[in-house]
């Protein structure tokens, strides 16, 4: 009797320590892939998910969670499908949704990330989707359909410089820039701040010249790599609507040589160096 | 401002009420008025709230002060927003708050009531798919249990008996903690053998500490081989320190992620402050009694 109550004490205690073990590889791999440690990350909730008794309420958080580091990696096919495993036990939720279509993407699904971002807008999920599908359009050669999630995106977030940047970028090549609306959105922006000087440039206030000059300006020198990148990813693509694809295509080819690897621009002036070939 | 209490106080909802206490017989007795599964991300923890039958994903902030729907819920729930006379509140970073909604049919986990007030946040504020926050005004007419481990958040009626409320270990450490004016509570713990005070905020993703409060407690300068700075998303200076140990009473948090800020930089926090945010916090088990101004602690899994 004594030896079978200490063998059950015992086991609830192996259980308990088990469950605490999975946990703290959780709590290590949300801590990492908070850090970019996408390898630490991996290996983190890869235990946990084997350990097999993490908190089931968890689980679809450790997917989801391993699936961004896969992301951080750029390792895209193992993160869907950790999304797509996410998805399975918690089906419909939004965040792994939004992921799910960010890796579909990432492997050329584009369907099934449209399809994704769709159902999260139907679903009134976040306007920051509008942004999403609208970078997605404009990936795909949808400018209008671009334009008209910017200028949704925009509705909800009038205070995002950037998004009005795209607003008016994707509405140059859907062939819709029109200056004098472009220099009525700006009007709410610090033109002593960056963007100002790209956004002037949409709104016809000033030459390409002068938005990529006015990039090498900045209180903080550390800002002046990424204000060049910028200028010229979206000096390129105002060229590209002019069109000048000549002048186009070398400021884009020189953003994605010289821009941090971590930007948008970076990786979209790869996808559109690939279109002008 | 004066207003905007008056009406945010009303709200103290709290419909959502615990339940008279039986009789003095029960006095002793732990009463957990709702369990919710929480969500664990990188912003914080986030619980499922229910507003005219549409789910809302709130954050829980202990770091707040009024509870608050960002602008898509509100346009989502087809809600009224309402000025707030003579009152306005802005948003760190920006944005300004000067309206609020009165939602109606509210479901937090099986607490319920009919109607709700919230401010409503400017959108950009939150991560997609958060819906707003839960503060102080709210959380601090409960107890409130984080079990991380479990993936679980629960409110107990605050009717207790006095250090009756650790039902998930054996062990624990018990802190006495105060209140700031503002309802935030403040932590006295140990940082590598030094006191301080920290406040403890749910709704942080990271702990930030004030790099001249570190420099001054710990005796390192800005020139620290040891200081590591780091990118922030606005290029602004941050800084890791290798720091070995903060205890909670009996309870410690092996090499805590502290981000280190400058004064000049964190207006956020406040000079001379620190924040303890999810990083750490959710490598613990948290069970706040506002009431009894204590904060009972074990590590995440210390579970019988």
């Amino acid at each position: 009797m004594h030896r079978g109550v200490l063998a059950l004490s015992f086991l609830l205690l192996a259980a308990a320590a088990a469950g605490a073990a999975a946990y703290d590889d959780f709590a290590r791999g949300l801590n990492a892939v908070q850090r970019g440690e996408s390898d630490t990350a991996i290996a983190a909730f890869s235990a946990a998910i084997a350990a097999g008794d993490l908190s089931p309420g968890l689980m679809p958080q450790a997917y989801r969670d391993r699936g961004i580091a896969y992301l951080q990696k750029g390792d895209c096919d193992p993160a869907l499908a950790d999304f797509a495993a996410g998805l399975k036990l918690k089906p419909a939720d939004g965040d792994i949704t939004r992921q799910h279509a960010r890796a579909a993407a990432c492997i050329g699904k584009t369907d099934i990330a449209l399809a994704d971002l769709t159902a999260l807008i139907d679903a009134k999920f976040s306007s920051d989707i509008y942004q999403d599908r609208g970078m997605l359009r404009w990936r795909t050669g949808d400018f209008p359909g671009a334009a008209s999630d910017f200028a949704a995106y925009i509705a909800a977030r009038p205070w995002d410089a950037h998004g009005t940047l795209w607003l008016e970028m994707v509405r140059a090549r859907a062939g819709q820039l029109q200056p004098d609306v472009a220099a009525h959105d700006a009007r709410q922006y610090d033109d002593e701040k960056w963007p100002a000087p790209l956004l002037a440039l949409y709104a016809g206030k000033s030459t390409p010249e002068q938005a990529l000059a006015a990039a090498a300006v900045a209180r903080d020198a550390a800002r002046v790599p990424v204000q060049q990148c910028e200028a010229d990813f979206y000096t390129g693509e105002w060229l590209l609507a002019k069109p000048d694809p000549e002048g186009g295509k070398a400021l884009i080819a020189k953003a994605h040589r010289e821009c941090p690897q971590d930007t948008i621009e970076y990786e979209d002036a790869g996808i559109e160096l690939a279109r002008l070939r | 401002m004066i207003r905007a209490a008056a009406i945010l106080a009303a709200a103290a909802l709290l419909g959502l009420a615990a339940p008279a206490r039986a009789g003095d017989d029960d006095a002793c007795h732990l009463y957990r008025l709702n369990q919710m599964d929480m969500s664990i991300t990188d912003d914080g923890v986030t619980v499922p709230m229910t507003v005219a039958g549409q789910k809302v994903e709130l954050l829980i902030d202990t770091g707040g002060i009024y509870s608050m729907l960002t602008e898509d819920v509100v346009t989502a729930l087809g809600l009224t927003p309402q000025r707030i006379a003579a009152a306005q509140f802005m948003m760190w970073g920006g944005g300004r708050i000067d309206r609020y909604v009165d939602a109606t049919d509210i479901d937090l986990g099986g607490l319920k009531a009919p109607h709700m007030k919230f401010l409503v946040m400017p959108n950009g504020h939150m991560s997609a798919g958060l819906g707003g926050i839960l503060a102080p005004e709210v959380l601090r007419a409960y107890d409130d249990d984080f079990d991380f481990a479990n993936g679980r958040f629960s409110l107990f009626s605050p009717r207790h008996c006095d250090g009756k409320v650790v039902y998930w270990a054996h062990d624990w450490s018990a802190i006495d903690f105060s209140v700031d004016e503002v309802g935030h509570v403040r932590l006295p713990l140990t940082l590598d053998g030094q006191n301080l005070k920290m406040t403890m905020d749910t709704g942080a993703s990271a702990s930030v500490m004030s790099l001249e409060l570190a420099e001054s407690l710990f005796g390192f300068d800005d020139k620290s081989p040891l200081l590591k700075r780091v990118e922030t998303e606005d290029g602004s200076a941050a800084y890791r320190y290798p720091f070995q140990a903060l205890t909670f009473g009996g309870v410690t948090v092996s090499h805590p992620d502290i981000l280190l800020v400058p004064d000049s930089v964190s207006h956020e926090i406040g000079a001379g402050r620190a924040l303890l945010g999810i990083g750490v916090l959710r490598q613990l088990h948290l069970y706040i009694a506002y009431r009894e101004k204590k904060l009972y602690v074990t590590a995440a899994g210390a579970h019988i």
